[in-house]
């Protein structure tokens, strides 16, 4: 059986807290603005020392920028992205979550007729090219990192967002079972979190 | 006129932050006459994201129509970037 290493489930109760408590309970860990945001991604370039940094910082930029693209003044809770990340070769984590409107909202009233459920509407946004910040010409980000996950090398991406949940990657079983082992699905209740792992080849 | 895309950071992720640099690219670095095109060259692009990419590049767009055009490239994340910026 796979699990998380021990930092990683530790900032995993922490974000527990934070969903729950609706403040500011790890301040290091909250990226208010997204300016702090692109201010923590490039350490990842410095903490792997790999060729792959650049599409793991492109893939969790893309995500994490989703946090402010669809939620400004839209909040439910706590302003901001929680981004945390762990190393421990070959092995890279990265949980990315926000207090926000949550996919479903966001592709509501662009599409309505087509989503029915939380899950729906997540399936629907990593498959189609859609955005909700219509009249904008946007919805390729979520395919991008889906591009990237869905192969077949050892990579794995979940994201939960209400009640739906979805799956990428060539061991998203494992990653889920990890997962599963410390936070259950009403971490993203509200808003919308996302869980990578990714296999750097030696 | 070729674009160095590399010059306007180490990190080209959000669309603001894409918008912006296109803003500039049409403030000073305007081609020289109304037919040249406008190469984007990722020779030197470290981190770049489909966010970045598309609003630069639908930001110009709008000002030098299809002028714009993206070099080809072998480094992976801008191969990466480029393919979701395909039709489907």
């Amino acid at each position: 059986m796979s699990s998380l290493p021990e930092t990683l489930r530790e900032d995993l109760q922490q974000l527990i807290a934070w969903r729950t408590s609706r403040q500011l309970s790890h301040t290091t860990l909250v990226c208010v603005s997204r300016d702090q945001l692109s201010a923590r991604l490039p350490r990842i370039a410095t903490l792997l020392q790999h060729p792959d940094a650049a599409l793991i910082t492109a893939l969790l930029g893309e995500i994490g920028n989703n946090c402010f693209d669809h939620n400004l003044g839209q909040w439910r809770g706590t302003a901001g992205c929680w981004f945390a990340y762990h190393f421990s070769a070959p092995h890279f984590w990265a949980i990315l979550a926000d207090q926000g409107q949550g996919i479903r909202n966001s592709l509501q009233h662009v599409l309505p007729k087509n989503i029915q459920s939380d899950q729906v509407a997540l399936e629907f946004a990593f498959d189609k090219r859609v955005s909700g910040r219509s009249p904008e010409q946007r919805g390729n980000g979520l395919k991008f990192v889906r591009q990237i996950i869905n192969c077949e090398k050892p990579r794995a991406l979940l994201c939960y967002s209400g009640a739906g949940m979805v799956s990428f990657g060539a061991v998203q079983a494992e990653l889920t079972e990890a997962y599963a082992q410390y936070a259950d699905r009403t971490i993203a209740i509200v808003g919308t979190t996302s869980v990578l792992q990714w296999e750097l080849p030696l | 006129m070729k674009l160095d895309i590399g010059g306007f950071g180490p990190l080209l992720i959000s669309r603001p932050a894409g918008r912006d640099a296109a803003l500039v690219v049409r403030a000073y670095q305007r081609p020289a006459t109304d037919t040249e095109p406008i190469e984007l060259d990722f020779s030197r692009v470290q981190v770049i994201a489909p966010s970045w990419l598309d609003e630069f590049i639908q930001t110009l767009e709008s000002e030098f129509g299809k002028r714009v055009v993206s070099l080809p490239s072998n480094i992976p994340v801008v191969v990466e970037t480029l393919r979701a910026l395909q039709p489907d």
